[in-house]
């Protein structure tokens, strides 16, 4: 019989798989010009990672640094994308505050080889104000343009529906990894993997959207 | 924190995103509607302007023909019968130094109708200008010709405003001065013309299906010595392109 961990592992495995679908359907069909291309190079490097991850997680070696470094790229990409979708060029000092935070947090709390919750915590909240923040502006902007026609809000809405599936699962994620994979707690890296699927999808479709809304 | 409260904060928030997505979407939808009622509103505005403008352009037409009537009839009609009383005497009239004097007075008059008329002439189209401006003025003047029923006119005319009296005035009388030339000389059947401003740069082509002339021989003619004139001193740029098949004139202007 299949238990709730084999379902927990087989669903992870697909959103783990899932990162590399965005990627390759910007390659196929997506709009090359900003802010499109950050997102699309972001899927792009976040999918091999992510498939590493999963190579790695199956042999039994220790991938959180791999981790690290996709918070990291997560918040950056993200701030990039909404920056560039404002029609306005990422500030350097934001980026290098981003790095020194998180490397400093992994450094300072000696997280090497465990989940960081506080820096996907804050990756994600990162995302749900920008994300936020965008909506806000599309709502005061003059333009009178269809939203089924943006792709930078299909793309925006992949977003935040991950960020807020995940917000609870990250900053519980220390828990949730530590022990075995037994029990409901223990697997509930479920739901973060439910909205990571949904997210990628989403964006799919907003990358294919910019194909054809948006000048190439 | 406890598993339920887990379970219930991560798929909660999730959920909560979700509808607030939906109800952005339904607040931005509703604003875009309202937005494109006011549109209409606004259009609907502008039409019922645009007519209205349109009445007062025609009042403004009826008002000026009562004007011209009451000319014509005052000022002109007055000569005319006065011509009239001079030529009737000259029938009747015997005596050689008689018929001599009333001719003379009869050429007076002649002169004095020919000024009246081109003074009434140049005061209509400088009150059409003024009055209606260059586009309206132009229109009257390709109908006016295509009335003849010597000339197919085609015109368009592509103003967002109207230009100062002083280019008008010149257009005016350049565009007048090419049709007189078509009319005279060129033997056409169709004539086309274009006027439009972009930008700042203002283009009037004209052109005929005419036999055309030869530019570099007829350049001093005076016709064609007033239009050039009249380009220069609007700092514009003039091109004439001539031959069997027709003559294409271009004049460009700064604005």
């Amino acid at each position: 019989m299949v238990s709730f961990k084999d379902i927990s592992f087989a669903v992870s495995n697909i959103s783990d798989i899932s990162e590399i679908f965005p990627a390759l359907v910007w390659i196929k069909w997506g709009n090359r010009n900003k802010p499109f291309a950050m997102m699309g190079l972001f899927f792009l490097v976040s999918g091999i990672i992510r498939l590493i991850a999963l190579g790695t997680a199956i042999k039994g070696i220790h991938n959180m640094p791999l981790y690290h470094l996709l918070a990291l790229l997560e918040a950056a990409a993200v701030y990039i994308f909404f920056t560039q979708a404002k029609g306005t060029k990422p500030k350097t000092a934001v980026l290098v505050i981003l790095l020194l935070v998180y490397s400093g947090n992994i450094l300072f709390q000696n997280m090497y080889l465990d989940f960081n919750s506080n820096t996907w915590t804050l990756t994600v909240l990162i995302i749900i104000f920008l994300g936020m923040r965008f909506f806000h502006r599309i709502y005061q902007t003059e333009e009178s343009k269809a939203l089924q026609r943006m792709p930078e809000f299909v793309i925006t809405c992949g977003w935040l529906i991950y960020s807020s599936g995940s917000l609870f699962t990250y900053l519980m994620g220390t828990d949730i990894l530590s022990g075995k994979p037994e029990g409901f707690f223990n697997n509930a890296w479920l739901i973060q993997c439910v909205s990571n699927i949904i997210k990628n999808g989403i964006i799919c479709y907003g990358f294919i959207l910019s194909s054809t809304e948006c000048p190439r | 924190m406890s598993q339920v409260t887990y379970f219930i904060l991560g798929t909660g928030s999730m959920l909560v995103m979700v509808v607030l997505i939906i109800w952005f979407v339904y607040s931005y939808q509703r604003k875009l509607s309202l937005r494109n009622a006011e549109y209409r509103m606004v259009e609907a505005l502008m039409q019922r302007n645009e007519l209205k403008s349109a009445y007062a352009v025609i009042e403004g037409q009826e008002a000026e023909r009562k004007r011209i009537a009451a000319e014509l009839h005052d000022n002109i009609g007055g000569i005319m019968s006065t011509l009239k009383i001079f030529s009737d005497l000259v029938t009747l009239e015997t005596d050689t130094s008689e018929v001599r004097r009333l001719n003379k007075k009869v050429n007076e008059l002649s002169i004095q109708l020919t000024a009246e008329i081109r003074k009434l002439s140049h005061e209509l189209d400088l009150r059409t200008l003024s009055g209606f401006g260059l586009r309206v003025a132009l229109k009257q003047l390709c109908e006016s010709i295509q009335a003849t029923g010597k000339l197919q006119v085609v015109s368009v005319i592509e103003l967002q405003r109207s230009p100062d009296d002083v280019l008008s005035m010149n257009l005016y009388r350049i565009i007048q001065e090419l049709f007189t030339n078509t009319l005279k000389h060129a033997d056409a059947s169709r004539v086309r013309i274009e006027l439009s401003a972009i930008d700042d740069e203002l283009t009037m082509i004209y052109e005929d299906n005419g036999k055309g002339f030869d530019a570099e021989l007829q350049g001093g003619g005076m016709g064609l010595d007033n239009i050039r004139k009249r380009t220069q001193s609007m700092e514009g740029q003039l091109t004439i392109d001539s031959n069997s098949f027709g003559t294409t004139v271009i004049i460009e202007i700064k604005l």
